[in-house]
């Protein structure tokens, strides 16, 4: 071998062990910038690599975990013994798939999918294996919301259709006299039933477009005595039926809004807080502006002033009604979520109405939320920007 | 057919009404009907009827609920009971058969076409 050879092997070696680098770069690189969690273990289950995603998800640094056993650093408890014999097994047959849970270092239980690849040395020898991992504990959460949502509104469809179905039948069937008080009655039942569903479908369809953020608001100035007046109005026949006092404290702001929407959201309030109350008690309405200038006034003048730019307006409905259950707070606002009416012999809702007002303030810019004892009653209430907000 | 004595339990009216009025006037069953759980479960120990139609969902205490409070009642525990239910799922379907309910009935349903229903799950065709 002469020189100029010699020297032809070290450049080329030179290049080898450069491109050998250059591609364990890349790789790593690749690996610590993915959005999935990357394992590798030795055939024990020693933790021989994690990627800078898993740790992330996982709360561990690479020192905490790094030679730890996989299954006792991760594996919850009641898995252990299941997920190692998986992975004896995994070994064995080699396959690829599985979902298991991971103990976080907070405790938390997360959910993973898994590919895996058994890797082997020249003599065939399973060595090692590298997971790639995906967390669907989000994923399989919406999942299960949207099942339960699916069979709730299955259920809502089905409760009127079933009344009109069997109020028909029954009226097709000739059993009944058409002119009896029976068939009468049957036939009232089928109309109400029909309105309700009308009312659901409807107030379906206006959550949907109302959450689909194609809605343009159309914003225009409002007043919100004029708006509480109209929605009082409305109340107050059904009020007076329910021998229920309404009691209202406007104030002539100025503000931006959909008087439409803003409308529907008090009358909904109203409804509600009728519905919830029993008779001889007080619902009172009213509405005060957050964030005013000590010195300033409420009219007009100021309506374009900086300060009105931050400026909230609040409504209040307070009620002496049954009250919220702690526990039942924080579903208030979903979809369905009714309180049980049944104690004051009124008549159900359609389950959407505190969703479509959560819907169309969050559309305004503002927040709605509730205060309630048990017993004592309940104060709604919700903010909206006097300034329009941009969408 | 005609001594045939029903306990409906169901918080819908409407659903109530149309059920009660279809198997008074085409099946000739005297029916009883409770609006809740605590109700349905009063009647039934009280009335002895010979057979439970309960709806699934009901505010407070569901079906199932109600179903097990039956079951661990000697008074109650021999009456056949059937589920009335607007879920569509085959899955809860037959979740509720595995409670040890006598039978499952999915809303909506024809006038006539529960009467046979409940007629073949509580073999009340002889």
């Amino acid at each position: 071998m002469n020189l100029s050879s010699i020297g032809n092997n070290i450049t080329d070696r030179k290049q080898i062990e450069a491109a050998l680098y250059e591609a364990e770069l890349r790789w790593h690189t690749l690996l610590d910038n993915i959005p999935l969690a990357v394992i590798g273990l030795d055939r024990n289950g020693k933790i021989e690599y994690v990627n800078a995603f898993f740790l992330e998800l996982v709360g561990y640094t690479q020192a905490e975990v790094f030679g730890k056993d996989w299954f006792k650093t991760f594996i919850p408890q009641y898995q252990k013994k299941h997920a190692y014999s998986s992975f004896k097994e995994m070994l064995l047959r080699k396959f690829t798939y599985y979902q298991n849970l991971i103990l976080t270092k907070s405790g938390e239980e997360k959910k993973f999918v898994w590919k895996n690849l058994v890797l082997r040395d020249l003599q065939g020898e399973n060595i090692s294996v590298l997971s790639i991992g995906e967390d669907i504990t989000e994923r399989q959460m919406l999942e299960q919301r949207k099942d339960e949502s699916t069979s709730v509104l299955c259920h809502e469809l089905r409760t009127p259709l079933t009344s009109i179905h069997g109020a028909l039948s029954l009226l097709a069937s000739g059993l009944l006299n058409f002119q009896s008080d029976k068939a009468q009655r049957v036939i009232k039942i089928a109309e109400e039933s029909t309105e309700r569903l009308a009312r659901l479908v409807n107030d379906l369809l206006e959550l949907e477009r109302l959450e689909s953020g194609k809605l343009d608001l159309l914003k225009q100035p409002c007043n919100a005595a004029d708006l509480m007046m109209q929605a009082f109005s409305m109340m107050q026949v059904m009020a007076n039926q329910a021998g229920i006092t309404l009691s209202i404290s406007t104030q002539a702001i100025q503000f931006e809004a959909n008087p439409d929407q803003i409308f529907q959201v008090l009358t909904n309030l109203l409804s509600n807080a009728i519905k919830f109350s029993p008779s001889n008690s007080t619902i009172w309405l009213t509405v005060e502006l957050l964030g005013e200038p000590s010195s300033g006034s409420r009219d007009d003048k100021h309506h374009s002033s900086p300060v009105a730019d931050k400026q909230q307006i609040l409504f209040k409905v307070e009620d002496q009604g049954c009250g919220i259950p702690a526990n039942k707070m924080g579903s208030i606002f979903e979809r369905f979520y009714q309180i049980e009416a049944a104690d004051f012999g009124k008549k159900r809702g359609t389950g959407l109405g505190l969703a479509i007002c959560r819907s169309i303030v969050q559309l305004h810019g503002g927040q709605i939320w509730v205060e309630s004892t048990l017993g004592k009653g309940s104060i709604f209430y919700f903010t909206l920007p006097r300034r329009a907000v941009k969408q | 057919m005609i001594n045939k004595r029903i306990l409906l339990i169901e918080d819908e009216d409407g659903i109530r009404e149309i059920v009660q009025i279809c198997l008074e006037t085409v099946a000739g069953w005297e029916v009883l009907t409770a609006v809740s759980g605590s109700e349905g479960l009063a009647t039934a120990e009280a009335l002895q009827p010979d057979a439970i139609l309960l709806d699934v969902v009901m505010p407070g205490m569901d079906g199932p609920t109600i179903f097990q409070r039956l079951q661990a009642n000697t008074v109650t525990q021999h009456i056949p009971t059937i589920f009335l239910t607007a879920k569509a799922k085959k899955s809860e379907l037959e979740q509720f058969i595995e409670l040890g309910v006598s039978g499952v009935i999915a809303k909506p349903i024809k006038a006539q076409d529960l009467i046979d229903r409940i007629r073949d799950i509580l073999d009340w065709r002889n």
